[in-house]
């Protein structure tokens, strides 16, 4: 069964009781995403209009619970290492919450700043992995916590930039091949930045449109198959570089809604397939984006409420579709 | 045999052909007690693969007109090679497309676990310069092609889309199903005579110039389906033969599931009881040299191994009807390769490693497709296969090859003998050798006709409940890769007839819809896809 | 989720499979408590490694246990071993994510353990600069580009293979030759040229040849135009093929390039009359081809063929429309 509208209070339903599936093997086998599954569960939320369906209080404690003293960053669990992952879904969530107040803001900086290689990228802890994932993540948590003044700045761009591909597109490292996920992090990472002239819009902007397939999905690279995910990450470039109408938004509308689950809740990678937070949240995010009625503005510089990132006066230059008027 | 009970079959079968040996398999699986009966003392019938000094015999056995499919054999070999028995030849190979009824058979039964296939390695295409070309099946052939201009790659790879996909009622066949394929192939696909040609005859196997379109594009699409199953190419070839050591695969599954085998044994006596004469109703055979009578309710055979001249409701299987082909077949044993090289692999781009530049195609296990007129004194009409095995597919001796060709002709047998009908594309063949060495000189040549059947006349079909004696369609040549998967549908039909018939004369009520072919293997046969 | 089927699962098959589940998730609760406490009291015993192992084996994305797993190895087993004894450890420790990675072969934690074990080689046994010295580590990076390359051949497109090849690479102590890795690019495109993951590894290498002079960059770039010609008539709707195409072609072509490019593309567009991938490209390069050489004789015709073609496209391929408008206005 398919549904042509998003089917808020079901989502809402499925993300509450995702807490609760503690019988479920797959629940302890994903802990080590527990704090980014919590950042994707109420950020969906929040976008759907519930952020509240969450209590506090409870999601404030378990944040810091999973504080690394020892690091002075925050685990994806209680116990678990610091990571820049999880760090930056802990601060998303404190200041989603309005609870920054909680953290030792000085040291989560030096933690984050620590992890900045001579090249100008980012490691992910100090095992040393490096990605352009892990150059958003920083540059998204220290814009986040008011403190991007103590980066340099210059280094990091210029990482990014090495990490353009001909085809406007960015990879993971220098040398990568393009892929729509990294797209997101380094445009986004530019955009807080404000060094989007680094980008090629119109060359990224047509490798962007080519993503759409037939079915209306989208994909991450060429010739590959379409997934719900991409639509947040393809979306929220398209949208920090101004061109969201060059793809069909009402076929990949469509596309989202058809791989809702309609009778538990949760959105999936494609049509039929197991539903899961993650997705959930970039289905969301992507149908945001595109004006779907009802639904809250994300920011997609910060995969965050639009209005939360206004609060702080961290908003850039991005436009959405204009949000549709519910039809009665 | 030892008691009585132990004579009493449900089904008599005469004959170990590939159609029948898939059959007897087929009744043993779903528990019908069958004896299997060959006057031959090996496996395989007309399909048999015989060992080198068995083809001797073989032949003498044709001249005196004592395997009616055949005639005029002639060799070159009085005595037999060394190592005769290593050598495994197929009476009529054939390779097995890796998508169709015989390979879903092999796995259903489980009977691939008994047999080794090889992939094929090459198919070729001898153009009338004396030249060779390797043919372009896929995507990556037509890309990495260097003899193909740009517009005819465009043009090839929208005719292969073409017949990969739903063609039927396209507009490009509109009026054009019965026309000849090559016309087909010229006129509406723009594509040049010399790239029709190779589609034609080495792509869809076609057999002449007038060879219809429809069925022409029907074979092509199942082949172009079958590329990268198993591999790049759609066709695999057996060990140890090919499809005779297939029938005698059958026919062990057969014996696995309560078959018994009766071989090198004739029929001298047959009786026949109608119903309602007591006990002892339906068949009673005694066999030459052997001590017990055997009894059964049905008879399944060839035509041409009819038991008697019993007056016994009798069918046949309606088929479809394949062009009544006499073939002209040799069997050409050498202990050198034909040698040619391949031309598309032109030197590695710069700054690259060169690789196998120029290097020789492997001729083991392949294909070299003679069109009509490629020959100067060959057929103007027909094409020519030769397919080459050697010691990877377990067939030779170490450095022996087996060089099959096979011609179909129109009509009854010519005046000349299969020597001097094949003479033309013997030497071609034994000419492709590196520049400046001579001919290949073989060590044996072997020459004979098959003959088609016709078959028995329709329209006296009887219904299950009548039949007493099941005739087996005759396996006629259509085309090349046709043979094994044309088998393995007359034998599904000539079960499910059989099922039928043995349901009535048991007294149950006849199954009409549900009579699977191969019933889900139980899950410690063990049988799993092994075969590639 | 990637790519997992949603089944329709009665509440006795729901019952039946947390039955079966309670087992697996105590013990994995168990072995992650057990873990936790040991690595907060720095146990870096054989023992703690082999739970590891353990775990590990359950779950290979817990990174906090691939960490404390390489802090058993630099804290507990390293000290006291020889270099012999570090040398097979980290072997085995190759070995054990091998067979992980086959499993999970975009699992990000297995392939950085990988890169750490492979960082911790030691050297061996001699002199510096004698044979020995750089045996054991040769040979390690030598077999981690044999094991990327299994990867590839099992998924020719995945991204993290590709990735780990290009830093395997790049830190091999004794380096493999860029024509090499040209020669496997094009076996990869040869076996099947949909994979843009192997065109873009080749406009890399390409790149690096050309610079170096180990390959004419003339006569190389025209190689280039011939494979990807081929590929573009052979299969016009891939994508791949036209942006290697861009990437030849590049940002400040010559003239007589680009309208050598903008005819043979329109050969093909002849023959394949509904070609997105033909039309868009002859837009793409008439584009350049105004923004650089605006007073050229050929300009007038191009634009005019340029807004035909976008016209064209508008209504061959709708879902990018608002693209094709857009760009009718700066032609």
């Amino acid at each position: 069964m398919t549904s042509k509208e998003l089917l808020v209070p079901l989502h809402v339903k499925y993300i509450q009781k995702l807490g609760e599936n503690k019988d479920d093997l797959t629940y302890h086998l994903t802990s080590h995403l527990r704090l980014n599954a919590v950042y994707w569960g109420l950020t969906a939320l929040a976008i759907m209009g519930h952020q509240d369906a969450l209590d506090r209080e409870e999601m404030i404690a378990f944040v810091m619970s999973c504080w690394d003293e020892e690091a002075g960053a925050f685990g994806a669990h209680p116990d678990h290492d610091a990571h820049l992952l999880s760090t930056l879904s802990a601060i998303q969530i404190l200041i989603m919450q309005d609870a920054l107040d909680r953290v030792d803001v000085d040291r989560v900086v030096k933690f984050i700043l620590s992890l900045q290689q001579p090249s100008g990228v980012f490691a992910g802890d100090k095992f040393g992995e490096i990605d352009t994932r892990f150059l958003y993540c920083a540059v998204n948590a220290l814009s986040l916590l008011g403190r991007l003044g103590e980066l340099d700045v210059e280094k990091t761009v210029e990482y990014l930039g090495r990490c353009r591909n001909y085809d406007g597109g960015f990879g993971a490292t220098v040398g990568a091949e393009s892929h729509a996920a990294q797209v997101f992090v380094c445009v986004a990472a530019l955009a807080i930045l404000d060094r989007l002239e680094e980008v090629d819009t119109d060359t990224l902007g047509w490798w962007l449109a080519e993503r759409q397939l037939p079915n209306g999905g989208l994909n991450g690279r060429p010739e590959k198959l379409e997934d719900v995910c991409y639509s947040f990450w393809v979306l929220s470039a398209l949208s920090i570089i101004k061109r969201v109408p060059w793809i069909d938004s009402d076929k990949l509308s469509e596309f989202i809604l058809s791989a809702q689950d309609t009778e538990n809740g949760g959105i999936a990678d494609r049509p039929g397939d197991m539903v899961d937070v993650f997705h959930t949240l970039f289905g969301v995010a992507g149908l945001s984006i595109l004006g779907y009625p009802g639904l809250v503005d994300l920011d997609p510089v910060y995969c965050m409420p639009a209005a939360v990132i206004e609060a702080r006066g961290l908003r850039k230059d991005w436009q959405a579709l204009p949000r549709k008027a519910i039809s009665s | 045999m030892s008691n009585d009970s132990e004579a009493n079959f449900d089904i008599v079968i005469i004959g170990t052909g590939l159609t029948e040996s898939i059959t007897a398999a087929a009744l043993s699986k779903a528990k019908y007690k069958v004896a299997h009966i060959d006057p031959n003392a090996y496996y395989g019938g007309n399909e048999a693969s015989l060992s080198q000094d068995e083809l001797i015999s073989w032949g003498e056995a044709v001249n005196e007109g004592r395997h009616s499919k055949f005639s005029s054999f002639s060799t070159s070999s009085t005595t037999p090679l060394p190592f005769s028995r290593q050598y495994s030849i197929c009476l009529r190979p054939s390779i097995i497309p890796a998508l169709g009824p015989l390979i879903s058979s092999l796995i259903a039964s489980g009977v691939s676990k008994y047999s080794g296939f090889k992939l094929l390695s090459s198919v070729n295409i001898y153009s009338s310069n004396g030249k060779i070309q390797s043919v372009p099946g896929s995507k990556e052939d037509v890309f990495h092609n260097k003899e193909i201009s740009l517009i005819e790659k465009r043009r090839l790879m929208r005719f292969l889309t073409f017949a990969a996909g739903d063609f039927e009622e396209k507009v490009e066949l509109e009026g054009k199903k019965e026309r000849p394929f090559i016309e087909l192939l010229t006129s509406t696909f723009s594509l040049s005579q010399e790239l029709s040609t190779v589609i034609a005859y080495s792509l869809a196997h076609c057999v002449g110039p007038s060879d219809p379109a429809l069925p022409s594009l029907a074979r092509l699409r199942s082949y172009l389906k079958s590329i990268g199953r198993y591999g790049p190419s759609p066709f695999l070839i057996g060990h140890y033969g090919g499809i005779g050591d297939v029938s005698q695969g059958f026919c062990r599954a057969s014996a696995v599931h309560g078959g018994v085998y009766i071989l090198g044994r004739t029929i001298t006596e047959v009786e026949y009881a109608p119903p309602g004469s007591g006990e002892t109703s339906g068949f009673t055979f005694i066999l030459d040299d052997f001590p017990e009578a055997l009894h059964s309710q049905l008879v399944i055979s060839t035509h041409g191994l009819k038991p008697g001249q019993l007056d016994v409701p009798s069918s046949s299987i309606p088929v479809e009807e394949t062009g009544p082909y006499t073939v002209a077949r040799g069997i050409i044993i050498t202990d050198r390769a034909p040698i040619y090289t391949n031309p598309q692999q032109t030197s590695a781009p710069e700054g690259e490693e060169a690789g196998a530049a120029l290097a020789p195609v492997s001729v083991d296990a392949s294909l070299l497709v003679f069109p009509p007129s490629s020959v100067g004194k060959g057929s103007q009409t027909h094409s020519a296969t030769v397919h080459i095995t050697g010691d990877t597919s377990l067939s030779t001796p170490k450095g022996k090859w087996i060089l099959y060709i096979v011609l179909p002709i129109t009509g009854s047998p010519p005046q000349e003998t299969a020597e001097e009908v094949l003479q033309p594309y013997v030497d071609a063949l034994l000419a492709l050798t590196e520049e400046g060495q001579e001919p290949i000189c073989p060590l044996s040549a072997s020459y004979f006709f098959e003959l088609p059947e016709s078959a028995p006349l329709l329209g006296n079909q009887l219904s299950p409940k009548e039949v007493r004696h099941i005739t087996v369609p005759p396996l006629n040549y259509s085309t090349f890769p046709e043979l094994p998967d044309s088998a393995t549908r007359h034998a599904e039909a000539v079960f499910t007839f059989a099922v039928q018939a043995i349901q009535f004369l048991k007294g149950e009520d006849i199954d009409e819809t549900e009579i699977e072919f191969w019933p889900p293997i139980e899950e410690n046969d063990g049988d799993d896809d092994s075969d590639s | 989720m990637h790519g997992v089927k949603r089944v329709k699962q009665t509440p006795e098959a729901l019952e039946a499979k947390r039955q079966k589940e309670r087992a697996k998730i105590h013990e994995f609760l168990d072995l992650s408590d057990k873990l936790l406490t040991r690595r907060k009291d720095s146990d870096f015993s054989e023992e703690s490694f082999k739970l590891t192992t353990r775990l590990l084996h359950i779950n290979p994305e817990f990174y906090t246990i691939w960490n404390f797993r390489r802090n058993i190895l630099t804290n507990g087993l390293f000290p006291g071993s020889t270099q012999e004894k570090v040398n097979n450890i980290l072997a085995g420790e190759l070995m054990m994510t091998m067979t992980a990675l086959k499993s999970h072969p975009k699992v990000y934690w297995i392939w950085n353990h990988r890169r750490w074990c492979l960082e911790n080689v030691p050297f061996g046994p001699g002199e510096e600069g004698s044979e020995t010295y750089q045996q054991w580590r040769t040979a390690a990076w030598d077999n981690e580009l044999f094991v990327v390359e299994r990867l590839l051949d099992a998924d020719a497109r995945n991204f993290l293979a590709w990735g780990y090849r290009r830093y395997v690479l790049a830190s091999m102590p004794v380096p493999r030759s860029d024509a090499s890795e040209l020669a496997y690019t094009t076996k990869k495109i040869g076996a099947n040229f949909s994979n843009f993951s192997a065109w873009h590894q080749r406009s890399k290498v390409l790149t690096k040849l050309w610079a170096d002079g180990t390959l004419n960059e003339k006569t190389s770039r025209e190689a280039e135009f011939d494979l990807v010609t081929n590929a573009m008539y052979t299969e016009p709707a891939d994508q791949s093929v036209w942006v290697y195409h861009r990437w030849l072609v590049g940002s400040n072509p010559g003239k007589s390039l680009l309208l050598r490019e903008i005819k043979s593309i329109g050969e093909l567009l002849e023959e394949q009359p509904d070609s997105k991938w033909c039309m868009e490209s002859i837009v793409h390069y008439a584009r350049i081809f105004l923004k650089l050489y605006p007073e050229d004789g050929a300009a007038a015709g191009l634009r005019e063929r340029t807004h035909q073609l976008l016209r064209e496209l508008q209504e061959l391929d709708p879902f990018r429309r608002q693209r094709y408008i857009d760009l009718r206005t700066t032609v």
